[in-house]
């Protein structure tokens, strides 16, 4: 469970969250959704640690890990997985040299034995199978002149082989076309289950279509202003996020 | 050295009668002494051989000096646009057109001197790096005249300003100074281009000094045309101290001349500058260029591009040397400096120092030098569309220095210069006219 | 033994009279510290060497008392004051053969140590990875291995003072030949002092059937260390030789001024790779070798190809610039370099390739890495003279920065006087990416881990041109020198 209370985060001593309050029950998928600025990217860095901002109040607790006592790395070991909006290159770093660092980085961390080269690109190529990712890809550069869609599948691809209890998706959506978008959501479909949690970021309903979320938030302005089940992402497709704030107005 | 010279110089400086600059004339004339013509043997000037000049004696020119109009006239650019005329370091108001624009105060720097010299203070050769130097050493001893162009807070230069530096020498050498201070306030705009021109095969050296000052928030716009006669060995200083939030820009276009060496400075003082150096070369027969330039990152935020090409045809020689200096906490600096150089004989010779120093990790620096003949690729492409190989040829040093050309502002300094480009070219006639 | 140098001078001054009577008693391990031509027969004589090597020396020793120590512009005062050359001892020898290490077995266990810490195992390495040793400690041969397979294919490898025995006529005609013994400050000293080294012949048309490699240590208290290499290529032939240095820690600083000659001869192939972890200092930079080293290849013969590839992790200072001579029509020169520098190290390292010969072609790929007080100067010249048409060279020269303390330079001269040439420069500088290690970090990997992997990934184009086992003690050696930089 991925417990998130009265979360304030700042950049440069300007907030950029203003109070979060979020639980993400084992098997549940949450999305998140909001304009463009509203903070949910922020959300995202934060919850995987990103030292650029400083949390002024608040808490995360996934698991009865509290993360925001232990750097990114540890996060990670103790379950937590970001899908990056960019994610990053890494020139002369191979993927399956990164890929089979981290696991078994991970693995250390959790007082697993690792996995040696046979058990590891056995798991390779099961896991690259689920996102059609192909293999040759993972002797490249880490996101090395990847297409923005080949990026994104490899996030799931290593989304699939960490086998986090927490999953982040930072607008993987984005940059998509429409194929490429079916493939990343059926990888994350395959990979829902009753003990992992997954918090999709987007800004457009469109890949709710394809992973249907149990809950829908709305981030407007550093704070989540309604929360309602998927029919709510419909709503806002076709009302736009101003309605959201008339009706909250309406509400009040 | 055992040449009288530069006791000549030493006579000529201490002979300028008294006035606000005096001191600084003292010490300039004792550094000078002190360096004198430095060997080859010295890194600055390893690819600069001053033996022709250094034990000739050169005089002060004749104060009495005026310009043929007729045979400047090639050297103009718009009829229209304001210019000052020197002719030999003496000014000539009968072709002379500029006055002041609004908020742009145009004056000779010999009136201010005798006037109101506290208006020179802390700028005139504040910036140029005369200690390190011993043209620029050479200029600020011996300067008594130029101009002096201060535009103030909020102002715009309306049209650019042109000063146009005629040599033309005589029997005997001469030695001129040519001097150029542009002050620009916060929040003003301006355009300077400078010609330093001449036809003359007198034996003539000139040391140009331009100092550029921005205060916050200027964009200011500087080209330098050299165009000397067959006698004249120009060593020029060009100096630019930028505030924050500024653009700066300086381009030398060498096209004539047996010698052209130009030292650039550009200090980035105030965050969010952006300093720009550009520079084209021509040289044919015997022709000597030098670039040196060195662009001071002192503050974070700041960019800086600097390009530099030279085309060089028959035994010409180019030595280009850039160095991109980051200083401690000048993080985020982002800097790019290229030097190509383009070879169209097999007895010319090209030299690059790109050098990069930098004391701040998060940086963005590259440099790139590249030396060689034209893409034989791109040329087999052209012949194969019929295009002759001259023209074919032509075409291509156009497209190179096109890439510096593009840049220059005004439009008829861009025509001068693809024009003189185009003359300089073979088959020209094949070539379509770029405006 | 004292380690002030003010009072070694002194007594140095006390016995130097002794010394001059000191020449003739070879029996002498040592000679005390200080340098005359009394010193220079002395070695001579000691390593029994013939009259033209002895004036040869000789001569070289005449020529650097004219000559100036340089003083790079760009650190004009380094912290360790000057080098006082009269304090250094310029020739000692272990005790006596009997105490001599036999075999690997015998090797101080320090130095094991060390390279155990690298991960590699010297008797491992030797036995498991088929390379022929030739150990140095101090300025003595005492170790080799696999001769007899080299003899086989008529393979010459050996100490420099065998070869002086054996092989006078090759060692005759080819030292100088590539560096002359006037040719700078450091290589005039090594030629008049140098005490021994390795020599490789290769004769014409063989393939040397394994990597060559011998490893050097300083390890006597002021013992400066000249070591001499030489190495020819015969036509035809192909050698690998790695070259790997380790120190263990020392409060002196010490001089090392090596010389490297290469002769490539038609057709012909030399690899020459160099690890160098020398002790650096301690973190105020107090400690730590000087590595003056010469280091140059000439590919005499036409289609000869000579690569020089390093990784410099050590020493408090270290100017090196292996160079290569394109001499002959379609030759080739490359250069691969990883210098990394930390506490207060500074290397300043590149090369020359001086194209006189058609079609010949250069490479070079640099990549520095500056952490702490680190300074990392990238110096190097391209020159393409008049006769060499169609020469071709690329240039890539990336520096990358960790911390705010450090600095990185680049200093290239790119000469061309030919207009058949393709010559292009790169360069970048940047800093490790923040975003980088955040990403690493995010998929679990620790931060110095992640910095490691960048590293590593940055200079991988340079450790793909070492030996399989080399680049592996590479990679250990960047993770090892780059412990406690990560902020």
């Amino acid at each position: 469970m991925l417990q998130i209370t009265n979360l304030h985060a700042s950049i440069d001593d300007q907030p950029i969250l203003r109070g979060i309050d979020l639980c993400i029950k084992d098997g549940e998928v949450h999305s998140l959704m909001g304009p463009n600025g509203s903070g949910k990217s922020t959300l995202a860095k934060v919850l995987a640690g990103d030292e650029a901002y400083e949390i002024t109040e608040g808490s995360i607790v996934l698991n009865g890990h509290d993360l925001l006592e232990v750097d990114p790395h540890e996060r990670a070991a103790a379950g937590l997985f970001m899908a990056f909006q960019y994610p990053v290159e890494i020139p002369g770093v191979t993927m399956k040299y990164f890929l089979r660092t981290a696991i078994n980085s991970i693995r250390k961390n959790r007082g697993q034995d690792e996995l040696d080269a046979y058990e590891f690109l056995s798991l390779v190529k099961e896991r690259a199978a689920m996102v059609e990712l192909d293999l040759d890809l993972l002797d490249r550069p880490v996101n090395g002149g990847f297409s923005g869609g080949e990026k994104k599948r490899a996030e799931i691809f290593q989304m699939a082989m960490l086998e986090p209890t927490a999953c982040i998706l930072d607008e993987t959506d984005s940059g998509l076309d429409i194929d490429a978008l079916k493939i990343v959501a059926d990888g994350v479909n395959k990979m829902r289950s009753p003990e992992r949690s997954f918090l999709v970021i987007t800004h457009y309903q469109r890949l709710l279509s394809y992973i249907v979320p149990d809950v829908v938030h709305v981030l407007v302005d550093g704070r989540i202003i309604r929360t309602g089940d998927k029919q709510l992402a419909l709503e806002l497709e076709e009302h736009g996020y101003a309605w959201v704030e008339q009706k909250n107005a309406v509400d009040a | 050295m055992t040449t009288n010279q530069p006791c000549t110089f030493s006579d000529r400086s201490k002979a300028i009668a008294p006035d606000g600059f005096t001191a600084r004339r003292t010490e300039a004339i004792d550094r000078f002494q002190e360096i004198l013509w430095p060997t080859m043997r010295d890194e600055a000037w390893r690819y600069t051989d001053t033996r022709p000049i250094a034990s000739v004696e050169f005089a002060a020119a004749d104060p009495a000096s005026t310009a043929d109009l007729e045979s400047i006239a090639p050297f103009m650019l718009d009829d229209d646009m304001p210019k000052i005329v020197f002719v030999d370091g003496v000014y000539q108001a009968s072709c002379s057109t500029a006055s002041n624009m609004p908020g742009v105060h145009i004056d000779r720097i010999a009136n201010v001197l005798a006037s109101d010299p506290q208006r020179l203070a802390d700028r005139l050769s504040a910036h140029a790096d005369w200690q390190d130097d011993p043209a620029s050493a050479l200029s600020t001893a011996l300067l008594t005249d130029g101009v002096l162009v201060e535009i103030e807070d909020g102002a715009s230069m309306r049209e650019p300003l042109h000063i146009i530096f005629v040599s033309q020498g005589g029997p005997d050498p001469i030695s001129v100074h040519p001097r150029v201070l542009v002050v620009a306030g916060n929040n003003a705009k301006g355009t300077v281009i400078e010609s330093h021109v001449g036809t003359s095969e007198h034996t003539i050296l000139t040391t140009p000094v331009t100092e550029l000052i921005a205060g916050n928030d200027v964009r200011l716009d500087h080209y330098r045309m050299v165009r000397e006669g067959e006698g004249t060995w120009h060593l020029g200083d060009l100096a630019l101290h930028q505030g924050s939030n500024t653009e700066v820009s300086s381009c030398v276009l060498a096209f004539d001349g047996p010698v052209i060496r130009t030292r650039m400075r550009g200090t980035l003082a105030g965050e969010h500058g952006n300093a720009i150096l550009h520079g084209l070369a021509l040289g044919h027969g015997k022709r000597h260029i030098e670039n040196l330039l060195r662009v001071n990152h002192m503050v974070p935020n700041c960019r800086s591009r600097e390009a530099f090409k030279h085309v060089l045809e028959d035994n010409a020689t180019a030595a280009f040397t850039g160095r991109i200096y980051v200083a401690e906490g000048a993080q985020k600096t982002d800097a790019v400096q290229t030097n190509r150089n383009l070879l169209l004989s097999s007895t010319a010779r090209s030299t690059a120092r790109p050098q990069l120093e930098i004391y701040a990790d998060d940086v963005k620096c590259t440099h790139g030098a590249t030396a060689g003949e034209l893409d034989p690729e791109a040329m087999f492409y052209l012949q194969a569309r019929g295009v002759p190989t001259e023209a074919a040829r032509s075409m291509l040093v156009q497209a190179f220095a096109g890439e510096i050309l593009d840049d220059v502002a005004p439009a008829s300094l861009r025509a001068q210069a693809m024009m003189l480009l185009r003359n300089r070219l073979p088959a020209a006639e094949h070539l379509a006219v770029i405006e | 033994m004292t380690t002030d140098p003010n009072a070694m001078l002194d007594q140095w001054a006390e016995q130097s009279d002794y010394r001059w009577g000191f020449v003739t008693d070879i029996e002498a391990d040592t000679v005390p510290p200080g340098l005359d031509e009394g010193v220079i027969r002395f070695i001579s004589a000691k390593k029994n060497e013939p009259e033209w090597l002895l004036e040869w020396r000789l001569e070289a020793y005449r020529h650097w008392l004219t000559m100036d120590e340089p003083e790079w512009a760009h650190f004009p005062d380094h912290p360790w004051g000057p080098i006082d050359y009269q304090a250094i001892s310029y020739y000692s020898a272990p005790k006596s053969d009997e105490d001599r290490p036999k075999s690997l077995d015998e090797v101080d266990p320090k130095l094991l140590e060390t390279y155990e810490k690298l991960g590699i195992p010297l008797e491992e390495r030797a036995a498991l990875a088929g390379v022929a040793v030739d150990a140095v400690f101090d300025s003595v041969s005492v170790a080799t291995t696999f001769r007899d397979k080299l003899k086989e294919h008529g393979v010459i490898f050996c100490s420099f003072s065998e070869a002086v025995q054996e092989h006078p006529e090759l060692v005759k005609q080819y030292l100088g030949s590539v560096v002359p013994a006037n040719d700078n400050y450091f290589a005039a000293l090594n030629s008049a002092v140098f005490t021994d080294g390795s020599f490789v012949y290769i004769p014409k048309g063989v393939r040397c059937p394994m990597e060559l490699s011998t490893y050097f240590r300083i390890n006597a208290l002021n013992t400066g260390q000249f070591e001499r290499t030489l190495i020819v290529a015969d036509d035809d032939a192909y050698v690998s030789y790695l070259e790997g240095c380790t120190a263990p820690m020392r409060d002196e600083n010490q001089l090392h001024a090596a010389v490297v000659e290469l002769v490539a001869l038609e057709n012909s192939e030399i690899k020459y790779s160099t690890i160098q972890n020398w002790y650096p200092g301690d973190e105020n930079g107090v400690g730590g070798i000087f590595n003056f080293v010469t280091k140059r290849g000439l590919c005499k013969g036409n289609h000869s190809h000579i690569s020089w590839t390093q990784v410099e992790t050590g020493s408090a200072i270290t100017w090196k610039y292996p160079s290569c001579i394109l001499k002959g029509d379609d030759s080739i020169g490359e250069f691969y370099s990883v210098a990394l520098t930390n506490m207060k190290q500074q290397a300043d390292t590149g090369t020359k390739m001086i194209h006189l010969g058609k079609n010949t072609r250069s490479n070079i790929v640099s990549k520095g890495i500056s952490a702490g007080h680190g300074q990392n100067t990238y110096r190097g010249m391209v020159n393409i003279r008049r006769g060499a048409t169609n020469a071709r060279n690329y240039t890539q020269c990336d520096s990358m920065l960790m911390g705010e303390e450090c600095g990185a330079h680049t200093f290239p001269v790119i000469e061309v006087s030919n207009d058949s040439a393709q010559v292009e420069h790169e360069a970048s500088t940047s800093k490790i990416g923040e975003d980088q290690i955040f990403y690493c970090n995010q998929r679990g990997i620790s931060p110095e881990d992640a910095v490691s992997m960048i590293v590593n990934g940055f200079c991988r184009e340079v450790l793909a041109e070492l030996p399989m086992e080399f680049a592996v003690e590479a990679r250990k050696l960047l993770e090892v020198s780059l412990e406690d930089s990560v902020g």
